[in-house]
């Protein structure tokens, strides 16, 4: 389990500091697959960042505190040591499989010298691994003899998870995994997706702008705003009967198959980092804003079905 | 030109991509074989061409705005032929005049070095009538108001001060300057946050309705492109497999691929039994 307890992280610019992370508590816990949503510079990529414990370019925690614990209660790994336990507890799924490869490796070699971490390892049973894992990805035998370039997008993308869970992590945490892969192939990685997890039952953190993939795959869903948190629960709760006005947004602009009613999207764009509007984030936004929205930027606060919204306007939302 | 003519009609296109055929030979790949298809003016405005990449969509929408030159075959709009057995058949501004593009990627549409309102004024000096071009303002400003916003707030900026959801609708608004009878959109919203999708696509539904301007939405998105069309095209690996009103092919597919797709949506109503 990994635990976000009030952290607030970002980066040092020229032009001020930006939190890309504000004061943020949460958790990924054991043997869920966790959904992130919300729109592009809201946080998601930042949040996953922190959650794999990657300071590679710049970011910062400010203040609070991330780290993981085992099953058991008996360990905990604070997020500065994370990158020790990469592969073996935490490992990441990113955005574009083209640039993730190296291009002038065949699979096979790639797959067991990423998944070492540097290390020495019995190569042979870890052969054995990554071709049992490949199979459950359905991808043919001969894939680890090939080069990026002779796999289609789709085939990369799964040769991507199957890199990250290999070595069998707690904690797989994947950044857009299916952007750029056309449905009918996105549809089968996802389900690629939830039958590893199924089998090896770890942890699996999704971000998406897409609600219509958390609903088919995750367990939880949370949704960012401009670095806050807006709401965060079972996937069910939230997509089904959203709390926060903002999750209600982003629902009602998605477009439904067979339904021809107009569908109107949220008007305006997420706020700059460097100039964030007094008060809740979303009032400008919003169309359930009164006055009070723009005196109080609310935390969120946990409703009677275990879910938690950051509404001043919470018991009109949810009757 | 006439209003009973159909908007759009494709004939027999064929196009085939060869690669490595510098000196002759090389191997080809067939993006279009044998596309007919038609928008007539009793289906509605809005023809929604959907597929997976490879399928061919895009070049047929570039062969349309003849960026891409059809290897054979026949294109028409509002019944002036624009491509005949592969060739062009019209000059350059008599095309634009009758069909006007918006790309996938409005980032990459505009100059960063230009203001945007020159994109604006020059296809109001170059494609306008001789009113409009002797004093092309008032036209661009209509435009603007069209896409719901105003000469004001783009005057002298550049692309770095707008979303892409912005950027689009100014892509529409230099559009709209030409009174073009058919606009092609090529992956409009893609690049453009969920949130702000809906606000584009109904952009195209009320131009549609309010000024007359045909669409065809090019996509791989079956959810926006059954919200919006009249009619739908499926394509798959350079072939038209499904041909219709959206909600007859929601209800009966009559190809496989089709249900493999509509299937494969991730929508909120149903989980897939995994």
């Amino acid at each position: 389990m990994i635990v976000v307890d009030n952290v607030v992280a970002g980066y040092r610019t020229p032009a001020g500091v930006v939190k890309a992370v504000d004061r943020i508590s949460m958790e990924v816990r054991d043997g869920e697959i966790l959904g992130i949503a919300g729109e592009s510079g809201c946080g998601k990529t930042t949040l996953l960042k922190l959650l794999y414990g990657s300071f590679g370019d710049g970011l910062e925690i400010f203040s609070g505190r991330i780290y993981w614990r085992d099953p058991d209660g008996g360990r905990t790994i604070e997020c500065a040591d994370f990158h020790r336990h990469w592969w073996e507890i935490f490992s990441y799924v990113p955005q574009g499989s083209m640039s993730a490869l190296n291009p002038l490796m065949r699979i096979a070699p790639q797959m067991l010298d990423a998944g070492s971490g540097g290390a020495r390892v019995d190569k042979t049973a870890r052969r054995e691994r990554i071709a049992k894992t490949l199979a459950e990805l359905d991808l043919p035998e001969r894939t680890v003899r090939l080069y990026p370039h002779q796999l289609s997008g789709g085939m990369r993308q799964r040769v991507m998870i199957g890199l990250a869970a290999y070595v069998d992590p707690d904690v797989v945490l994947a950044d857009e995994p299916t952007t750029a892969l056309d449905v009918v192939v996105q549809r089968q990685i996802l389900e690629n997706l939830v039958r590893l997890q199924r089998a090896r039952k770890n942890s699996i953190v999704i971000v998406s702008h897409d609600l219509g993939l958390h609903s088919q795959v995750a367990d939880r869903v949370a949704v960012l705003y401009a670095g806050r948190l807006a709401e965060v629960g079972t996937a069910d709760a939230v997509l089904r009967h959203p709390a926060h006005p903002y999750t209600r947004g982003l629902l009602d602009a998605l477009p439904r198959l067979g339904d021809k009613q107009p569908r109107l999207g949220i008007e305006g764009r997420p706020p700059d980092f460097m100039d964030m509007p007094q008060g809740c984030r979303f009032h400008p936004r919003c169309s359930r804003a009164i006055e009070a929205c723009g005196g109080v930027d609310p935390d969120p606060s946990t409703l009677a079905d275990g879910r938690a919204a950051a509404c001043i306007r919470l018991d009109e939302a949810v009757a | 030109m006439n209003d009973v003519a159909p908007i759009l009609e494709v004939c027999n296109l064929r196009k085939v991509y060869r690669q490595g055929a510098l000196f002759g030979g090389g191997t080809g790949h067939a993006a279009l074989t044998d596309v007919s298809l038609a928008l007539r003016p009793e289906d509605g405005k809005v023809l929604s061409i959907v597929g997976e990449s490879g399928s061919g969509k895009t070049t047929l929408a570039r062969i349309v705005l003849r960026l891409v030159a059809a290897d054979s075959g026949t294109v028409s709009v509002a019944g002036q032929s624009i491509v005949a057995d592969g060739q062009r058949t019209v000059d350059n501004r008599t095309l634009r005049k009758l069909v006007q593009p918006i790309f996938q990627n409005p980032f990459e549409a505009f100059s960063l070095q230009l203001p945007l309102e020159e994109y604006l004024f020059r296809t109001a000096i170059n494609l306008g009538e001789t009113a409009t071009r002797n004093d092309p303002r008032p036209a661009v400003e209509e435009a603007l108001i069209a896409v719901g916003l105003s000469y004001a707030k783009v005057a002298g900026k550049g692309i770095r001060a707008f979303s892409g959801g912005e950027l689009q609708r100014i892509s529409v608004a230099r559009a709209l300057i030409a009174k073009p009878r058919l606009i092609v959109a090529d992956e409009p919203v893609s690049m453009v946050d969920a949130s702000l999708r809906m606000t584009i696509v109904n952009l195209f539904k009320e131009l549609s309705t309010r000024l007359g301007v045909a669409f065809v939405y090019i996509t791989h998105d079956l959810s926006t492109a059954y919200y919006l069309s009249d009619v739908m095209a499926i394509m798959r690996q350079g072939e038209l497999v499904e041909f219709g009103r959206p909600e007859a092919i929601l209800q009966s597919p009559s190809s496989d691929y089709t249900r493999a797709l509509l299937d494969a949506i991730p929508t909120l109503d149903r989980r897939w039994d995994i």
